[in-house]
């Protein structure tokens, strides 16, 4: 029985720190649950796969829930799926609405949680060829066409924009070597030679504070604040919360769906649900009149972070049940689970019942997560008795550092650095419209040109 | 005056604690130079040989370059006693790059392990072996990874005279993946504990010397191939390293790839050979093997 209780307590004991440096990598701008796995490494090297498991559950969870906290507040996302939380976040904590934005995504983040864990147990007897025909080239590239196109349609109005814009990005994606066709890309003008940081093509992070989080800073900083709000602290109660996320329900289960659909797109999943989510519930309040660009949208923000959670747990599905991981964050788990010479599969960790006590933490970690939020909901709005210039000031020098810092790690600081300078302008002339497009084009591109090769090769070879 | 002395002694003494210090630290110090990005599995592998070594005794300061470029530059202007985790395909990827590390007997220190490649088929699949898998297509389509050789699989198609569609992904997993989802018939792969335990897969046949993880090899089944074995080898380059330095690393370094439980236990879980065993281990068999791939 003392054993029991000892193996338990060590399991809660690993879930617990793996719930707070979670939390706290969630927070800090491009730290994220990679850079928390490569530092704890040694560590969780004496775990065992339960344990392992549990960690990484537990700091993605709660990496996700902290990921919009900074993206509300400062306007950084804390992790890359966080961008919609950026625009509608931090516009809604411009707009002294930020309590509503972190409780409503917080709550979202758990309802989705809950929902998705759901639908997965309602379908667990046959999940495992659902995830093996999912893994097809023809459905892999429907999902992402699919995706492209409502990428296009749904931002904005301007879908000539959009779709200069999504090529735009899917053309800086594609700078530098390309694994698919075994060359460099644009050799003619692009000077490898004098410039061989470019063969490995442009690093992530500048590309996205250069062409979408400082232009939407810029037209959330711009947006005119009433003078007259005097009250910083959040009055309301948590009954006014659960109402005010009631009225966002049926934006969030629609996130919840998506999530749950398309997180299981290798290495884009958590992405490409959250903004394809944020952008259905966008356009749809655009029809009806609803949104106002700028303010800050709760219930878009909503449909985005229920999205970011539902997707974060299905993505774990093909790791524990077929023992293939879909993103890097997962691959780093499964080569820590490979030095203990066990296999990580169906037979191992749910006919096992492991599976059952990872489900009893997951609902444990998301309230967890959940009552951390609530301080936040009351005092986050004192961060407004600071002038929106100082604010976005202090986020851009912080960005700056944070990139060079990124850089300065794979000793190409500088590379980063100037890299975010040159395209900085192009992303403050675009600023106005759809920059997401530009991102979203940049991280599905590579995924799009080498699943239609595949096709070509299967079907036309 | 006294007080002056008595303090230069002290400030001389607390010079040569430090270099002595320093320079017994030194002894058994070693810079492991990483070139891919934090998180990919090349990146953990360092991890884990960095804990083996430091189990004998070693300080390991991993530097991370993040690109390669970056690495040979970084060697180029340090002095530190360094070392570089390496693989044949790595080497091929990083030619194509021109950022490659010369292979040479004085700059190779030890292999860490050599792994087999496999053919695989989903595991609803009624052929029982090789011959009888091709033979029951007019055409057999076989999914690989970018740095995974073509050569051993259209071998297979010639002398079994069935033609054979080329499927590369990026990356082994994607290659795995592909299978199961039923985009190809087979993979070629490295053989790792995904191949070799996955309920979801059987392997009809591997390219090493014998039976392996339980799979036959091609030669016992096929004859007349111009490549019946294939080899992926994992090792460790050096720089600024002298004779004593080399040989202390190598020393160690097979013996944790026998000793080390995460070493051992990584390797095993690959089904591969440790480098302990790979007696006849020399630049020329990384350059073959290289020469393979390209």
């Amino acid at each position: 029985m003392s054993d029991v209780t000892t193996l338990l307590s060590l399991d809660s004991i690993v879930v617990a720190c793996g719930l707070i440096l979670g939390y706290i990598a969630g927070l800090i701008p491009g730290v994220g649950l990679i850079v928390l796995l490569v530092l704890t490494y040694p560590f969780l090297l004496d775990l065992s796969l339960l344990q392992m498991v549990l960690f990484y559950m537990s700091a993605g969870v709660a990496g996700q829930f902290a990921g919009s906290v900074s993206a509300t507040i400062l306007g950084v996302p804390g992790e890359t799926s966080s961008l919609p939380a950026v625009k509608e976040g931090h516009a809604l904590f411009i707009n002294r609405q930020g309590n509503f934005a972190i409780s409503g995504a917080a709550i979202g983040s758990a309802v989705g949680a809950f929902v998705t864990l759901a639908f997965v147990l309602a379908v667990m007897p046959y999940i495992i060829d659902l995830i093996v025909n999912y893994f097809n080239n023809n459905v892999q590239l429907t999902l992402l066409l699919f995706a492209s196109v409502i990428v296009i349609f749904l931002y904005g109005n301007d879908w000539a924009m959009n779709t200069a814009l999504f090529s735009f990005g899917i053309w800086l994606g594609s700078i530098g070597y390309n694994q698919h066709l075994m060359r460099f890309t644009q050799e003619a003008w692009i000077p490898y030679d004098l410039l061989p940081d470019l063969k490995f093509g442009l690093p992530f992070f500048p590309v996205i504070v250069a062409l979408y989080v400082i232009p939407v800073m810029i037209v959330a900083t711009d947006f005119k604040v009433s003078q007259h709000f005097k009250t910083y602290t959040d009055l309301s109660t948590v009954v006014e919360h659960l109402i005010s996320y009631c009225k966002t329900i049926k934006q969030s289960l629609s996130g919840s769906f998506i999530g749950s659909i398309l997180g299981m797109v290798p290495h884009v999943g958590v992405v490409l649900s959250t903004n394809i989510a944020y952008g259905i519930t966008r356009r749809s309040r655009e029809k009806q009149g609803q949104y106002i660009n700028g303010k800050g949208d709760l219930p878009s923000l909503v449909a985005a972070e229920t999205a970011n959670n539902s997707a974060q747990f299905v993505q774990l599905l093909p790791l524990i049940l077929i023992g293939i991981p879909i993103s890097t964050s997962e691959a780093i788990l499964l080569s820590l689970i490979d030095t203990k010479n066990v296999v990580i599969n169906h037979t191992n960790f749910v006919a096992t019942g492991l599976f059952d006590t990872m489900v009893w933490y997951f609902i444990m970690v998301n309230f967890v997560c959940l009552m951390l939020s609530w301080p936040l909901v009351k005092y986050v709005n004192w961060f407004n008795k600071f002038s929106m210039r100082n604010i976005f000031l202090v986020t851009l020098a912080l960005l700056v550092i944070l990139l060079f810092y990124m850089g300065y790690r794979e000793m190409s600081g500088v590379y980063y650095l100037v890299t975010f300078l040159v395209l900085l302008p192009i992303g403050y002339l675009l600023r106005h419209t759809e920059t997401i497009c530009i991102v979203l084009g940049f991280i599905l591109g590579d995924k799009i040109i080498e699943s239609a090769k595949i096709f070509y090769v299967i079907w036309f070879t | 005056m006294k007080l002056t002395k008595s303090i230069r002694n002290a400030v001389l003494l607390g010079i040569a604690c430090v270099f002595a210090s320093a320079s017994f630290a030194s002894e058994k110090e070693v810079d492991l130079v990483t070139f891919t990005k934090e998180g990919g599995n090349f990146f953990n592998e360092n991890i884990i040989l960095k804990e083996a070594l430091e189990e004998k005794g070693w300080k390991v300061n991993i530097v991370s370059t993040g690109n390669c470029v970056n690495k040979l530059k970084h060697l180029a202007q340090s002095s530190n006693p360094s070392i570089v985790l390496y693989a044949d395909g790595t080497y091929v990827a990083r030619k194509k790059l021109g950022c490659e590390m010369q292979i040479t007997d004085q700059a190779l220190v030890a292999p860490v392990s050599a792994g087999t490649r496999v053919m695989c088929v989903r595991a609803d699949d009624p052929a029982k072996n090789l011959v009888e898998f091709f033979t029951s297509r007019d055409e057999v389509s076989v999914a690989r990874s970018n740095t995974t050789p073509l050569l051993y699989v259209t071998d297979l198609g010639n002398v079994l005279n069935k033609k054979v569609k080329d499927v590369v992904y990026n990356g082994s997993g994607n290659a795995f993946k592909g299978l199961l989802a039923g985009d190809v018939d087979a993979v070629f792969n490295g053989l790792t504990k995904r191949e070799a335990k996955s309920d979801k897969v059987k392997c009809l046949a591997q390219w090493g010397k014998t039976t392996t993880a339980g799979i036959a090899t091609v030669q016992s089944q096929v004859s007349g191939l111009e490549h019946p074995l294939s080899w992926s080898y994992r090792f460790i380059m050096g720089a600024n390293l002298s004779d004593d330095t080399k040989s202390m690393i190598a020393k160690d370094i097979l013996d944790a790839t026998k000793t080390s439980d995460t070493l051992s236990n990584y390797i095993n879980s690959a089904s591969a050979v440790p480098g302990y065993e790979l007696t006849e281990f020399n630049a020329k068999t990384v350059l073959d093997a290289a020469a393979m791939i390209e």
